[in-house]
């Protein structure tokens, strides 16, 4: 009989002691957390969306030339890519016909440059305001690593880029 | 029916997951990203969430359930605890050293029987609740708290010397 009851008076000892711990952390989390600023994050860089967000769509392997264009970071990538490419075939081309001096492929170097610097242009346009300030968020971001900020400052700015950083992604999604 | 605005759910709920999330994950600020992942998801569909019977349990389901988010994170505050020399003295809810102690010794419980003590404890909820908030058999969450809650006493000692005040 003893040793049930010092077995319940050890039971009851250690749910005092829980829910006193759990008290303890709750009125603590009340009154520590800044709730406010988290929430400002929230609402700065999100918009709600009633469908599905979060259900990425699942790349399709029959179309790899579609998913490589599906945002516009990809498709800009792609394109400053392709300048650089063609950047360095017109640089070979006049480095050749300066070497023979033959006129002939400068014609066609020529023509070719600005048609792809129009496409660049309309690429950049079309970044939505998100991605802008991602960006800036991430150099924010990297200065603070740079200046080595490594407490609670650089965890905040860099939430405020993942927070920013998804809805870039979710605005740039088709 | 009138749906709560989410700016109000959030200021009420937010700071309290935050406590639940680093109750179970020592780090202040990992608590915080994971709380603010969940919110963000309720937000981006609030017309779904804030019209559901309970979104208070929804939220910590998915706090407690993010594509595995919280199971890594958990893990690897555990190692880094383990491993760890310096102690970030910022990176915490203040408390007593009793109940830190507490908590420290539900850190070192399995992930799933520290959520079934921290949510019967912390957030106050019945065996029925913690089972449909967690995706588990009642069954389950009362051996996991039996479980859980031997381990504790183990580890905490349970004379009255050691209660807390």
């Amino acid at each position: 009989m003893n040793f049930y009851d010092d077995l319940r008076a050890a039971e009851t000892a250690l749910d005092h002691r829980l829910y006193a711990a759990g008290n303890a952390l709750r009125e603590g989390s009340a009154t520590q957390v800044d709730a406010t600023s988290a929430l400002r994050v929230i609402l700065l860089h999100t918009d709600p969306v009633p469908e599905e967000p979060e259900q990425q769509p699942a790349p399709s392997p029959s179309s790899p030339a579609t998913s490589l264009l599906r945002t516009p970071q990809r498709r800009l990538a792609l394109v400053v890519n392709l300048l650089l490419v063609l950047a360095l075939g017109v640089g070979f081309l006049i480095g050749v016909q300066r070497g023979q001096g033959a006129p002939a492929p400068t014609v066609q170097a020529s023509t070719a440059v600005p048609s792809s610097t129009v496409i660049v242009t309309r690429t950049v346009t079309s970044v939505p305001q998100q991605c802008v300030e991602t960006a800036e968020l991430a150099d924010e971001v990297i200065a603070k690593l740079n200046r080595n900020v490594r407490d609670k400052r650089l965890f905040l700015a860099l939430r405020d880029y993942t927070i920013a950083s998804q809805a870039c992604r979710r605005q740039a999604s088709p | 029916m009138g749906q709560e605005p989410f700016d109000e759910f959030y200021l009420r709920e937010y700071p309290r997951v935050v406590g639940l999330l680093q109750g179970l994950l020592r780090s202040r600020l990992v608590a915080e990203e994971l709380a603010q992942e969940t919110f963000l998801v309720a937000y981006r569909d609030w017309a779904r969430v804030g019209g559901l019977d309970n979104p208070r349990a929804w939220v910590r389901k998915v706090a407690l359930n993010q594509r595995g988010s919280f199971l890594r994170a958990y893990l690897r505050q555990q190692t880094r605890e383990r491993n760890s020399v310096v102690q970030y003295a910022d990176d915490t809810i203040k408390l007593s050293d009793d109940h830190a102690e507490v908590w420290e010794a539900i850190r070192t419980l399995p992930p799933s029987q520290a959520q079934v003590i921290a949510l019967h404890y912390y957030e106050d909820y019945s065996i029925a609740q913690i089972a449909v908030a967690l995706g588990r058999a009642p069954g389950t969450i009362k051996a996991q708290l039996h479980q859980g809650r031997r381990k504790l006493a183990r580890l905490l000692g349970t004379g009255p010397d050691r209660r807390s005040t």
